[in-house]
């Protein structure tokens, strides 16, 4: 139960500095590198969002299409399945392994921030390795001394290449 | 559950897909054409679609397709229920949900399909805001959907690509299909596989400018 802990580790005073975000970042990086999906989804607010759009520099997920743009209800779907053993695109499942880096906050106060970060990712799956890399921006908020992430986006680099499919969350 | 309505199209195309074996067999059919062409006939419940007649936004369409074109040819034109229009040798038509798909053959182990999703002029905002939600989750390269396809696509490379097996069987469907008026074959349900072997016919002819043994009886 990393969640639970997590929260053991919070004082309720705490505020959003730049340690605790990107202890944070780390925290999140780790349960996606470790397969804990279910744990990264509840580190996500009740109305959060997960976005990872087709275009460099794209205005909104609404009039463009997106490589993913999940509301809360979709991101649960996307890991409901990440769970099923019918998931066919993870069998086998891919191996990530993934540095968090550069991190800084863009704006906010003590209570919510924007937090940019650098990521690369390496993913191996059935004798192939790709590589992802782009920037993160997280908006964290503070509600009983847990950091929940209320919208989450990635730039990738190559956004706008031809991809095979992307299963595992950035 | 929270959803800022992004996921409302999504969720209906996953359970439509979700229909059980029986559905496709009985309730969905296939229809081919000479030179390679195909569609899949409609199988959606209207209530399940983006097109849900009793979907206010889908509602706005519709009068102001009628304000245009009259009630008797937007009636005409919203009964065209086909799901897929396949054009050979590389196009496919999604018509309800505003979407042009093209398929690129780069290599003989690398494909790469451009999608494309089109607003409707004086149709409302949120019909190309469906449209987009649509591609996202169907056509995405993150999408529930198309990385499970993907997956089988690349499947069939790996399995093309083995000596196990000299020919793809490619036969289902082949005793039930039946002529149609428009020098067709029609499959006598959704799982037929007359689709492929009338794009096979189209390239043979194509590839022996018409020399070829007729075959076209066997497709």
């Amino acid at each position: 139960m990393l969640v639970a802990r997590h929260r053991a580790a919070l004082r309720v005073s705490e505020t959003l500095d730049l340690n605790r975000c990107e202890r944070f970042l780390q925290h999140e990086a780790r349960l996606l590198d470790d397969g804990k999906f279910d744990d990264w989804l509840a580190l996500f607010t009740p109305d959060g969002s997960y976005w990872v759009p087709s275009e460099p520099d794209q205005d909104n997920p609404h009039d463009t299409v997106s490589l993913i743009y999940d509301d809360r209800r979709l991101l649960e779907t996307r890991v409901r399945r990440l769970a099923s053993p019918r998931i066919y695109s993870q069998e086998p499942r891919s191996r990530t392994s993934r540095i968090v880096s550069n991190v800084s906050i863009e704006d906010g106060d003590n209570n919510a921030c924007t937090v940019r970060s650098k990521l690369l990712m390496v993913e191996y799956r059935r004798g192939g390795q790709r590589l992802f890399a782009g920037t993160a921006f997280h908006r964290l908020v503070q509600a009983d001394g847990l950091i929940l992430i209320a919208s989450k986006r990635v730039n990738l680099l190559n956004c706008d290449a031809p991809l095979d499919g992307i299963v595992v969350p950035f | 559950m929270h959803s800022d309505g992004a996921g409302e199209i999504a969720i209906r195309q996953m359970r439509q897909n979700g229909a059980p074996y029986s559905f496709w067999e009985s309730q969905v059919g296939i229809w081919t054409y000479p030179n390679g062409h195909s569609y899949l006939g409609d199988y959606h419940d209207d209530a399940k679609l983006v097109a849900a007649l009793k979907d206010p936004v889908f509602r706005e369409y519709i009068a102001a397709l009628e304000r245009k074109k009259g009630k008797a040819e937007a009636k005409r034109v919203l009964e065209v229920r086909r799901w897929n229009s396949n054009i050979y040798p590389n196009v496919s038509l999604m018509s309800q949900f505003q979407q042009l798909r093209v398929v690129y053959p780069i290599a003989v182990n690398r494909t790469v399909v451009h999608s494309y999703s089109f607003r409707l002029k004086g149709a409302p905002d949120q019909m190309f805001r469906n449209t987009i939600s649509f591609a996202n989750i169907v056509n995405g390269t993150g999408s529930l959907v198309l990385t499970d396809d993907l997956e089988i696509y690349n499947r069939l490379e790996m399995g093309m690509s083995s000596e196990g097996s000299e020919w793809l069987q490619i036969g289902r469907g082949y005793q039930s299909d039946v002529g149609d008026a428009h020098g067709g074959r029609r499959g006598k349900n959704s799982t037929s596989e007359v689709y492929i072997r009338n794009m096979l016919d189209a390239w043979l002819g194509l590839m022996t400018k018409g020399h070829a043994a007729p075959v076209r009886a066997a497709s």
